[in-house]
């Protein structure tokens, strides 16, 4: 009988087993917070030992390690854990998690989109709900960064690690041999229409084999945003920041005529011939990263790029195809994209709980200490106003920095990562309307179709 | 004595059925309730996810009409080719000395990860001829390097030459270039099962039709196709499926771009990167009614050969 009645048991254990598992998943399903209770500490000196924070990011390999080393202090000081997932699919791995009810402590995601949608859904704790924070991040960020990171009247964010958009790379023996000037910051769109020019009429001459520029824009998912680049920087520079403003928080429709003549003034140097090498066609197939190879060939076959800064790390990658050993500011440099004003991207931190040891990882992150250490290790410009010029390796680095946080700069988050997800960001409808318009598309009908993605 | 009380089989039964009912029937039923709520599943909103795929309002962010007509594309033109070549290649390797050695090689491909093979394609394709292959061919024959993965253009050929820039979606380059890689990896599937059918047929019948005069070609059209026309509708079975729910292969080499999306890859986008369970789950659904026609079909078949057994 015992026999018999074994599997018996057994079975009905493990049904039972299975079923309290769903019981326990559905009921997890409706929560909005994982339940945590408000508590809040005195972050920084208190000691944490035993906690671990729960962060998820997008950077992995050389930046994970750059990451490390950032938060190494803190772990000392505190006696608590990071575990950090970095992953290229936050955006997705993010909204799952949300999702199902399970998000993680700290996020720093890229894109603007995801953060005020967490916001505006409730999905984010205030800055304010830790002690001290708020005040710290309204004391050394910008008002204009600040602003950026409220939703609703509540700070949620911190903007951190930027990116500088404003930069043109060009291959300076190139243009001292041909006595081009590069711009400054006070040239004007015209300005880098007539060197454009310039350039072409030389090659045509035969005075060199050089076409003015260099394009490239396939990133998978992300195809189309060096394009979606050119036409913020020109709004900001031609048309000002008010106008970029409320072209972003789409307040004009985004087939007003100043947009329309923006991504005119795109197309008057990307769609010309004789001005991109190998033309569109080349410009819509080659991967990003190598769109300034053809800068520092031997001899060049294109005299400028517009990509963002980030550029300077692919161009002293010989793994990419570039020669080895280019220098900054002999080897390589850039000037600023004419008009004045820089776009660029910027990590957001957000938080989803105001646990201790989530309050005190924050505060580290925002801070000068903290993010020095990654300035000194390359890569990383600061968005934090106290954090030392001094601090950056190189001239190129100091000079992004510099652009970004001279206040006499107007700058401006990435539109396409402001804008809302299916509009801005990949796959969404400015990157494919760029591929459509370098591709010979309408260009009524994208920006009509870039406009009707707008959430109504 | 409890062998015998009516809730015994199910009670065996009921693991099986506590696992389906996880992880197939109530993702399924989720999927469809979505369907028909709004982009956060909070309230009912109709047939308007339904419709946001049938008017396709919004081309630039997500082309459904494009999803559909490229899950056509490779419906047909994967599946046709794949099993022609299939068989083709299992009826010439069956006469061969090496055929063991001709068949593996045909078949290694789908050893290989289908992420892994795409990422392989995706340098193979590259339009910079110095890293890709196809097009260092291409150019050191003389010819112009296309753009493989991004050219939505009308494929040319000697006969095409003159023929329109562009034609109606999905009959694109890079269509064919992203089909042309799935029937790369799937033709060894077709060869090895069809070869196995192909050695089921008894050699006493196809002997008995050379005796009486039938050449090779008839030998193949009257008596190898219907014998072997069980097999050829498996493999052709597995091979729909497989492209109506192909992604691996879409999102690792355009991700959809350049007007490659498959309904899959679309599903995707929504449900998962841009947060709009709704339309998502809708795109979910359409793919599971495109395929519950296929499933009942080739459980039909198996039903009925079941019965003949």
């Amino acid at each position: 009988m015992r026999l018999r009645h074994a599997p018996w048991v057994s079975l009905f254990l493990s049904v039972a087993a299975v079923l309290s598992l769903v019981i326990a998943a559905c009921g997890d399903d409706d929560e909005e917070e994982g339940g945590e209770t408000p508590t809040g500490g005195s972050p920084t000196t208190a000691d944490l030992s035993g906690e671990t924070v729960d962060a998820l990011g997008i950077w992995g390999e050389e930046e994970l390690a750059d990451f490390n080393a950032m938060v190494q202090p803190w772990k000392d000081d505190t006696g608590a854990g990071v575990d950090f997932v970095g992953t290229r699919d936050v955006n997705a791995i993010l909204t799952t998690r949300v999702g199902g009810g399970d998000p993680p402590d700290a996020a720093l995601p890229a894109s603007l989109g995801i953060f005020r949608d967490l916001a505006t859904d409730g999905e984010l704790t205030p800055l304010s709900e830790c002690p001290g924070l708020e005040e710290k991040v309204r004391a050394e960020y910008s008002e204009a960064i600040v602003d950026l990171g409220t939703v609703g009247g509540e700070l949620y964010g911190v903007f951190m690690k930027a990116g500088n958009k404003g930069t043109i790379w060009y291959n300076p023996t190139f243009f001292s041999e041909n006595g081009y000037e590069p711009l400054t910051a006070d040239s004007s769109f015209q300005d880098l229409l007539d060197l454009t020019e310039q350039i072409a009429a030389d090659k045509e001459a035969g005075k060199h084999d050089v076409f003015p520029w260099s394009d490239a824009e396939e990133i998978g998912g992300g195809s189309g945003f060096p394009g979606s680049d050119w036409i913020q920087q020109i709004v900001l520079g031609e048309f000002g920041a008010e106008v970029y403003d409320q072209w972003v928080a789409h307040e004009i429709p985004y087939n007003d005529p100043q947009i329309k003549q923006a991504w005119e003034m795109f197309g008057q140097i990307l769609l010309e011939p004789r001005y991109v090498l190998g033309g569109t066609e080349r410009a819509l197939a080659t991967t990003f990263s190598e769109g300034s190879i053809p800068l520092f060939t031997e001899p060049p076959e294109a005299a400028m790029h517009y990509l963002g800064s980030f550029n300077a790390g692919f161009i002293t990658d010989p793994e990419l195809g570039f020669p080895a050993g280019l220098e900054p500011g002999t080897g390589f440099d850039f000037f600023p994209f004419p008009g004045g004003g820089v776009t660029g991207d910027a990590n957001i931190m957000m938080l989803f709980n105001n646990d201790p040891a989530t309050c005190s990882f924050a505060e580290w992150m925002a801070g000068a200490e903290s993010q020095s250490i990654w300035v000194a290790r390359g890569g990383f410009t600061s968005l934090n106003t106290e954090v030392d010029l001094a601090a950056y390796t190189t001239d190129l680095d100091r000079r992004v920095a510099e652009q970004l946080t001279d206040p006499e700069t107007v700058f401006r988050i990435d539109a396409d990562d402001a804008m809302p997800t299916g509009v801005g960001g990949d796959n969404g409808a400015v990157f494919t309307g760029v591929l459509s318009y370098l591709g010979g598309g309408d260009l009524d009908d994208i920006l009509k179709g870039i406009d009707d993605a707008f959430p109504q | 004595m409890i062998g015998r009380r009516w809730f015994v089989p199910w009670l065996w039964l009921a693991p099986a059925l506590v696992l389906l009912g996880i992880f197939l029937v109530y993702p399924t039923v989720d999927t469809i309730r979505r369907s028909f709520q709004d982009e956060k599943s909070h309230g009912f909103v109709g047939l308007d996810n339904y419709r946001f795929i049938v008017d396709n309002p919004q081309p630039l962010v997500s082309d459904t009409h494009v999803a559909l007509l490229n899950n056509l594309m490779w419906l047909t033109v994967f599946t046709a080719i794949t099993v022609a070549l299939g068989l083709i290649i299992a009826v010439l390797t069956a006469r061969v000395r090496y055929e063991a050695v001709a068949k593996s090689a045909i078949f290694i491909p789908m050893a290989i990860s289908f992420v892994a093979a795409a990422v392989i394609w995706k340098f193979m394709y590259e339009f910079n001829s110095d890293i890709g292959t196809v097009n260092a061919v291409v150019t050191s024959a003389g010819g112009d390097a296309t753009r493989w993965l991004q050219d939505t253009g009308a494929p040319q050929t000697p006969i095409t030459d003159a023929g329109p820039d562009t034609l109606p979606n999905p009959i694109q380059v890079n269509n064919f270039a992203l089909v042309f890689v799935g029937v790369w990896m799937w033709t060894g599937f077709a060869v090895v099962v069809l070869s196995a059918g192909l050695k089921g047929i008894s050699t006493e019948i196809l002997e008995a039709a050379r005796v009486d005069g039938a050449n090779e070609w008839q030998i193949f059209w009257r008596i190898i196709i219907p014998n072997l026309s069980p097999t050829i509708v498996v493999v052709a079975t597995t091979l729909v499926i497989q492209a109506l729910k192909k992604f691996d292969l879409v999102w690792v080499m355009t991700a959809g771009r350049f007007e490659t999306d498959v309904v899959a890859t679309l599903f995707f986008k929504e449900f998962f990167l841009r947060g709009d369970f709704g339309v998502g789950a809708a795109l979910a659904v359409v793919l599971l009614l495109w395929v519950v026609p296929v499933m009942v079909i080739s459980i039909r078949r198996f039903q009925f050969q079941e019965e003949t057994r």
